[in-house]
């Protein structure tokens, strides 16, 4: 498949990588030179310099023959113009990030107009994951649902106290529908057998089914968190956004945010909100409003190391579960060992729902996981595919790939090695990023042969 | 470093090194030298052996990075200068190993620096194995890799960065792989054509494809003592002009035009630059050669023209003695050794685009005296070179310099009189091949002693792999983990 990307921003880059790494054609465009010549010796792809609106560019970058084109440089009106002319070549997929919520919800501009198939905004994606994060356990730092929602992904922390520390997998007493899917420790990948042990510090990936989510509580050995109220620090977009969608599940917000003319503004867009106009690295201010006894904290400032330290300080002082926005990624692996519940990255985010909608169809949705090396999907079983019609445990998979559940119809299944996947089912499989594209293929049978 | 995936990407690079002697294999069957079959019989086995014991002895564990891009570059032309001397030495070519080597390294960088004191009466599958490496070289054999073996990812684009001539090599479709394969399609289809063109024109087929090697690579080996002077034809030179001046451009550009982009060749400043420069030299050496040898205009233009396109290109043919030639005429052949062909083509030396950069550099200079307060950009076309690449090859040039003259002054020391001790240094750098007096084109370097040899091999590996990926080999810090 032939790609072209429009800016070689953090999500651009983070996407160009996945792509690349499954043997697309990738061509990146961005106006800044230095950033060029650093894709350019990291990754298999073309790079042009120059503006990604421009037709002479993008004909340049072969739009002739593209399959598809992904729009993610900072402005939304490049985005939008890169997207109406690549539906001028007849670009199958168009993607945009538009930021403004302005442009999406207005009639004149509809996205047919606009040829853009997929709109993704960051800050509203971001938004939805911090408030999934807060209703569960404090230790659990990833959710993603599955097959429509009726399967979930937990990434969590084992922690000492855990009902489950310092024992063999096998003699864990797992519900029937719940399955861990893979160990991380000290960064590497595991796929567990029964005689692996969990041991404290791992962050574990479990998939549970939707009407077994107390499983979640039992490993957990700890109840979800009943949110009463939030401290939200920073009036971003993205906090914003967090801020509008607690009131509306009925969850009291307070948001400080140090600009008073953003503040005066947020209090007219949030009614609800108690919206505090001060510095949210002080202290006192945040003592004097409450965060000790405050169930939940988010961090989501414009910078990296405020969020980081004042979540920590949030924490310390009795914060049940902490949340912070970090934008640079390598940051994020030692956050949760020093005490963070959880980090979102707004790139990761967007990155993750880019690729979800490209592999529409034949999959359904997908989200990174560790920073993008490892990928959760769901896949399709088509009917010449190897895989089907067989004991699971005779399967030749890849290397680091765990089938983690199978969707038939309306029944979710967690598989054991005597299931059989059948014609048709929706599979999700755990898998590192660069496995992928064999897993597809296995999936697939016919189409890449 | 990581040694383990430099060794096995090695492994495969040998490999295919030893399936390639199945052509000269072919010609020792078909002429009947049955001697030699078994010379190349037992490097074939020797070579594609060794090449797969490393592949499967050392699993790479992670890819190939900047540092394991240059090792496996260096490393590779080493080695494959190393395994090609096999059949030179089985055979009985050669029984010096130090020669075998020179003659080895000479044909791989397309240098055609040759120490044998007789061409001819040389069993004829040892020589096409002779001009076979010139071919390989031409293109690179690291592209060869990049172009044959499954995906390597990002290693791919280091691989092809520290072989590809050039400040900052094109590419032509996202992938490396596929760019690598497109340039060996372009370089395939104009050998073919050149064989074709030769035959039809009634050369031998094996004259015809030994003289391809020699020109497409520009590398000028031929199986002739007296190189293409062997058949006085005009019609042979033409063709011959014509292909080593192909050669000479961009292969990205050739790639460009055979896609039907004609526009692109035109606008390209590089290739103005080359074909400018041939035109000016061709004219003055010629109008000096009417003057002083020839009394046809025609004859003078022939030679001329053949002689600087030669010299240019890096190819390193001759059709006549151009030592005897007037000072004038040698004095230019000599600077365009120094100049050498387009980025991205067979050619060798310092390469146009350098020299167009570094001139457009100094003529900012006086602009800057004029001005002092004037921010300028130094264009190609309506391109803009950054400043990090002006500077690259600011010190490449420096570096080149340098090199020249402490090779030279080794050369002197060896016991070269001065022609041939600077001219013995540029042909070799350069990737010419015959220079000027002891070591001009009716000469050869046998009589230079073993040192000298060791150095002159360095040389043109120097000048082949463009000095930087060499050198970075002798920084203690770039073997460090």
């Amino acid at each position: 498949m032939k790609v072209i990307i429009i800016g070689a921003g953090k999500v651009g880059s983070q996407i160009a990588q996945t792509l690349s790494a499954e043997n697309h054609d990738v061509t990146i465009i961005d106006k800044r030179e230095d950033i060029r010549q650093d894709l350019d010796n990291n990754l298999d792809i073309m790079t042009i310099v120059g503006n990604g609106a421009n037709v002479r560019i993008l004909e340049q970058a072969g739009i002739r023959e593209a399959d598809m084109l992904i729009a993610v440089t900072r402005i939304d009106e490049v985005n939008m113009i890169a997207c109406m002319t690549a539906k001028q070549f007849n670009v199958a997929k168009k993607i945009a990030r538009i930021r403004n919520t302005e442009y999406m919800y207005s009639n004149s501009l509809s996205k047919e107009k606009l040829g853009i198939d997929f709109v993704i905004n960051p800050e509203r994606a971001t938004a939805k994951e911090i408030v999934k994060l807060l209703k569960t356990p404090t230790n659990v730092s990833e959710a993603q649902d599955f097959a429509g929602g009726r399967l979930s992904l937990f990434g969590l922390k084992i922690e000492e106290g855990c009902r489950c520390a310092n024992q063999k997998i096998k003699d864990i007493h797992f519900g029937l529908n719940t399955l861990l899917a893979s160990i991380y420790r000290e960064d590497k990948l595991i796929i567990p057998s029964g005689d692996d042990e969990l041991l404290i510090d791992d962050k574990v990936y479990v998939l549970i089914k939707k009407e077994n989510y107390t499983d979640l509580e039992l490993i957990c050995n700890q109840k979800s968190c009943a949110m009463q109220n939030v401290l939200i620090l920073g009036g971003s977009d993205i906090g914003v956004q967090t801020a509008s969608l607690l009131n509306k599940i009925g969850i009291k917000t307070k948001l400080i945010e140090v600009n008073k003319q953003k503040c005066e503004k947020i209090a007219e867009l949030l009614p609800q909100t108690l919206v505090i106009n001060g510095d949210g690295t002080n202290i006192d201010l945040l003592k004097e409003e409450g965060i000790a006894t405050i169930d939940g904290f988010v961090a989501v400032t414009g910078y990296d190391e405020e969020n980081l330290l004042v979540s920590l300080l949030a924490k310390h002082l009795g914060t049940k579960k902490v949340i912070a926005k970090i934008s640079r990624t390598n940051y994020i692996p030692i956050l949760e060992k020093i005490g963070i519940n959880a980090v979102v990255n707004p790139r990761l985010t967007t990155a993750s729902a880019i690729l979800s909608f490209l592999r529409r169809g034949e999959m359904i949705s997908l989200t990174l996981l560790k920073e993008g090396e490892t990928e959760v999907a769901e896949l399709i079983a088509h009917k010449n595919s190897k895989i089907i019609d067989k004991p699971l445990k005779t399967v030749d998979l890849p290397r680091n790939a765990i089938i983690g559940a199978i969707i038939r119809e309306d029944k979710v299944i967690i598989p054991h090695g005597e299931d059989f996947i059948m014609e048709g089912d929706k599979v999700i499989v755990f898998t590192k990023t660069a496995e992928m594209k064999q897993l597809e293929q296995l999936f697939d049978g016919w189409r890449h042969k | 470093m990581k040694y383990k995936v430099v060794l096995n990407t090695l492994g495969s690079l040998i490999f295919f090194l030893g399936i390639s002697m199945v052509f000269p294999l072919f010609y020792a069957i078909y002429y009947q030298e049955n001697t030699i079959i078994y010379a190349f019989i037992s490097s074939m086995i020797i070579t594609s052996l060794s090449g797969l014991f490393l592949k499967y002895a050392f699993t790479p564990e992670n890819g190939i990075g900047r540092k394991e891009g240059f090792a496996i570059a260096t490393l590779g032309w080493i080695l494959a200068a190393a395994f090609g001397t096999f059949p030179f030495l089985f055979s009985g070519t050669f029984t010096n190993f130090i020669d075998a080597y020179f003659e080895s390294m000479s044909g791989f960088t397309t240098t055609g620096a040759t120490v044998l004191e007789s061409i001819e009466g040389n069993p004829l599958s040892v020589l096409f194995w002779r001009d076979q490496i010139q071919w390989m070289g031409g293109m690179g054999i690291i592209v060869l890799v990049v172009a044959i073996l499954p995906a390597l990812g990002v290693g791919g684009m280091q691989l092809f960065k520290s072989e590809v001539p050039g400040p900052e090599p094109d590419k032509l479709k996202p992938r490396i792989k596929e760019t690598a394969k497109l340039l060996y399609m372009v370089y395939v289809i104009f050998s073919v054509l050149q064989v074709a063109f030769l035959y039809i024109t009634g050369m031998s087929l094996y004259d015809a494809i030994t003289h391809m090697f020699g020109t497409m690579a520009t590398g000028g080996f031929t199986p002739k003592n007296l190189s293409v002077g062997h058949y006085n034809n005009p019609t042979y030179d033409m063709i011959i002009i014509i292909f080593m001046f192909i050669a000479g451009i961009n292969f990205t550009l050739h790639y460009k035009v055979l896609h039907g982009n004609l526009k692109s060749l035109l606008k390209d400043r590089e290739f103005l630059f080359y074909a400018s420069v041939i035109i000016l030299s061709t004219l003055i050496v010629a109008t000096q050669l009417r003057v002083y040898i020839y009394h046809s205009i025609l004859t003078a233009f022939r030679y001329a023209s053949f002689q600087v396109v030669s010299m240019i290109t890096t190819t390193g043919f001759a059709t006549t003695d151009f030592d005897q030639w007037p000072a004038l005429s040698k004095s230019i052949l000599l600077l365009l050794m120094f100049i050498g062909g387009c980025a991205g083509s067979t050619g060798g030396a310092i390469k146009n685009i350098r020299i167009l950069i570094l001139l457009k550099k100094a003529s900012r200079e006086f602009q800057k005296i004029l001005h002092p307060r004037a921010i300028t950009a130094i264009h190609l076309g309506d391109k803009k070179i950054s400043d990090e690449v002006v500077s690259n090859i600011t010190s490449f040039f420096l570096l080149y310099i340098i090199i020249f003259i402490v090779c030279t002054f080794i050369m002197a020391a060896l016991g070269l009189d001065m022609i041939s001790a600077i001219s013995s240094v540029a042909a070799t750098l350069g990737n010419v091949g015959p220079g000027l007096g002891l070591v001009g084109p009716t000469q050869n370097y046998a009589f230079i002693p073993p040192f000298g040899k060791i150095i002159l091999s360095l040389c043109m590996l120097l000048g082949r792999l463009e000095i930087y990926t060499v050198l970075i080999m002798v920084v203690p810090e770039f073997w460090k983990k």
